[in-house]
């Protein structure tokens, strides 16, 4: 196994803007790290950067601490996965997996032998003989992490693996990759554009926006604790709600308004975010989980009257989404403080399968024991933990 | 859709009526030729004889012009296969400086008829000492432009994580070429190969002008020589051309199933 480092790693195509600059990242021995990000974010030339596949403009890549920026992608001893399988079409099963064991000229006997060992692990003893296109998705992919498997690679390199199959077999796979990962306890970098992917599959996870990590961290951090406004809106499904305010005191509370009422900031969140005291009567932004967001009856105190904009009932809850006179910013742009989305709509969770009117009036009440908050660039205020 | 069917039931016996001549033609008696051309008798083989076949047998080395054709054009297309391929899997995927200068280039030589380079190249093989022989009729050939440009196209659609994960799994340059880009390329190739076959089958001015004895003369030469070999036997010299197709349709029908499909993957229309 092995540990991989970037060091100020950099690409830039002949007269282009940087696709990745300057960055810094560690994966750790028999870590799995998942690079997410929306897509054309620069992850999977990352990906390609460190498999040797595409060469680097600035910095270092360090695999155990040797640089590996001049080693060709064969020498770097890395096993990669490819989005679309990339299994070699006119040879079998048991050939696609034998391939890198003959390209590494292993004597006959134990090129059957890690075939065989491997099949057997990832149940695909009785597929050997059949070509890619006679298998199924699923199993297709089952043969590319079989071939990255039976050749004891330093670290797997995964490159979307999952896009290409259904969303139950992402599941299945899902899985699959994950126990795997954990029984060879074998180094992983895996890239998706998929956030479930992400926070379900990654020991920690890191965040990219145009060609910069935003945050790397573990799962639950990332969603209880995001860095900035990009992450908040990326990371959880939907994403955060963030919203732009003015922090008001009032009898000695830090309060803010919305659509005309008056919400009170708990005493645990000014404690978590000490700095709140000095910004009274300072815009900033809050930032608001849809599952924080309540559906309450009518006439209940501090609640927030808004038009049903559309609904999405999924059987054990619904995604409500509703135009409310507030100011939402967009989650990202460079400058959230000042980037208002047109129409302004929050998206809440109701937990219960649900069906509602176009334009009916509902009532919403905002837990305000669980806000976050940014400063107006969209970088989380500083906060204890 | 009847309409159609009829309309290219039209075309294929416009196309296929001097065929059709030519074999009813070559197998009947020699004063008839002449007299039931363009008559529907002359599609008609009654009485039909081998005896004009055995006639180019005994009246030229027809064998001999056969062994040249097959030997000359087997040459360029077999080893063409090798060196355009390989020229342009250089072209689509090995980056080196200048490849898409000379790419150009090589494109460009796709207009040049062969008729404008015929008296440069007659000098340099005259200057080589090659005249009369094999090696005068293949050597310049090999090297064709539309043959790399096909397999260019061909290659740069296949995909290139099958060689970006072969690099992975330490396949050397041209093991990822013999191994896993040549086995998924069968289309073009059967395209490149009865392209190159039916051209340089039927070659004709580029041996006329190298070639001095009959000796390494391939058979276009030889039936032009035949024809006018006195006295003119319109029979026999049906037979010849019937035999001299023979090899074309046979590649063909050998290969068309891959030639279809190479050359819809490579995006040539006809």
């Amino acid at each position: 196994m092995a540990s991989i480092r970037l060091d100020k790693v950099s690409k830039q195509y002949d007269y282009h803007d940087a696709v990745i600059e300057e960055m810094d990242l560690q994966i750790r021995d028999g870590e799995l790290l998942v690079l997410v990000g929306p897509s054309g974010c620069g992850k999977s030339t990352l990906l390609r950067m460190v498999a040797g596949l595409e060469e680097i403009s600035a910095g270092e890549i360090l695999i155990d601490d040797q640089v590996v920026n001049q080693l060709p992608p064969q020498k770097r001893n890395l096993a990669m996965v490819f989005q679309n399988y990339a299994l070699y079409p006119h040879m079998t099963v048991r050939e696609n997996l034998a391939f890198p064991l003959k390209m590494q000229r292993l004597l006959r006997d134990e090129v059957n032998r890690r075939v065989a060992q491997t099949a057997e692990l990832l149940s695909l003893g009785n597929l050997l003989d059949r070509r890619p296109k006679q298998l199924p998705g699923g199993q297709r992919q089952r043969v590319a992490m079989g071939r990255a498997m039976v050749r004891d690679a330093d670290a797997f390199l995964m490159d979307e693996p999952l896009s290409n199959l259904d969303a139950k077999l992402r599941v299945e796979i899902r899985s699959e990759i994950a126990a795997l990962q954990k029984r060879l306890g074998i180094t992983t970098l895996y890239v998706t554009h998929d956030q479930v992917e992400a926070m379900t599959l990654g020991h920690r996870v890191a965040v990219m926006r145009t060609g910069k990590i935003q945050q790397v961290a573990t799962p639950s951090r990332l969603y209880e604790h995001p860095v900035n406004v990009f992450v908040a809106g990326f990371i959880g499904n939907p994403g955060m709600n963030v919203l732009r305010v003015m922090l008001e005191t009032v009898d000695k509370a830090l309060v803010f308004r919305l659509g005309g009422h008056c919400f009170t900031l708990t005493q645990s969140v000014v404690e978590n975010y000490p700095d709140l005291q000095n910004r009274s009567g300072q815009m900033l932004l809050l930032g608001i989980r849809p599952a924080a967001i309540t559906l309450v009856e009518p006439g209940g105190s501090g609640s927030l009257e808004t038009i049903v904009s559309s609904a999405e009932p999924l059987g054990h809850e619904t995604i409500l989404h509703v135009d409310a006179d507030i100011d939402v910013v967009a989650t990202d742009t460079e400058d959230p403080g000042n980037t208002l989305l047109k129409r302004p709509t929050l998206t809440a969770i109701i937990p219960e399968h649900r069906h509602f009117k176009p334009r009916e009036t509902v009532h919403l009440q905002i837990d305000c024991d669980k806000l976050h908050c940014f400063d107006l660039q969209g970088a989380a205020l500083a906060h204890h933990y | 859709m009847i309409l159609s069917y009829a309309l290219l039931s039209v075309l294929a016996l416009l196309f296929l009526a001097p065929v059709m001549m030519m074999l009813a033609g070559s197998l009947k008696p020699d004063e008839r030729v002449l007299t039931e051309a363009g008559t529907l008798a002359g599609f008609i083989p009654d009485q039909a004889s081998l005896q004009n076949y055995t006639d180019v047998f005994t009246r030229t080395d027809f064998l001999g012009f056969l062994i040249n054709s097959l030997f000359i054009t087997g040459t360029i297309v077999i080893c063409g296969l090798l060196v355009n391929a390989l020229a342009a899997y250089a072209f689509a995927r090995l980056h080196w400086r200048g490849r898409d200068l000379l790419f150009n280039l090589v494109l460009a030589l796709m207009i040049l008829p062969l008729e404008s380079i015929a008296i440069p190249l007659f000098y340099g093989v005259s200057l080589l000492g090659l005249r009369d022989t094999y090696l005068a009729q293949i050597l310049p050939f090999i090297a064709n432009a539309f043959s790399i440009y096909l397999f260019y196209s061909f290659f740069i659609g296949l995909p290139r994580e099958l060689e970006e994960a072969a690099r992975l799994d330490d396949a050397s340059t041209l093991r990822i070429f013999f191994s896993i880009i040549l086995p998924n390329s069968k289309p073009v190739f059967a395209s490149v190969a009865i392209l190159s076959f039916l051209m340089w089958w039927g070659a004709y001015l580029w041996p006329l002008m190298v070639t001095i004895g009959p000796e390494v003369r391939p058979l276009p030469v030889a039936i032009a020589a035949f024809y006018t070999l006195p006295p003119p036997q319109w029979g026999d010299i049906l037979a010849f051309g019937v035999m001299m197709v023979t090899p074309v349709l046979l590649v063909f029908l050998l290969f068309q199933r891959w030639f279809v499909r190479g050359v819809a993957a490579s995006g040539i229309k006809g």
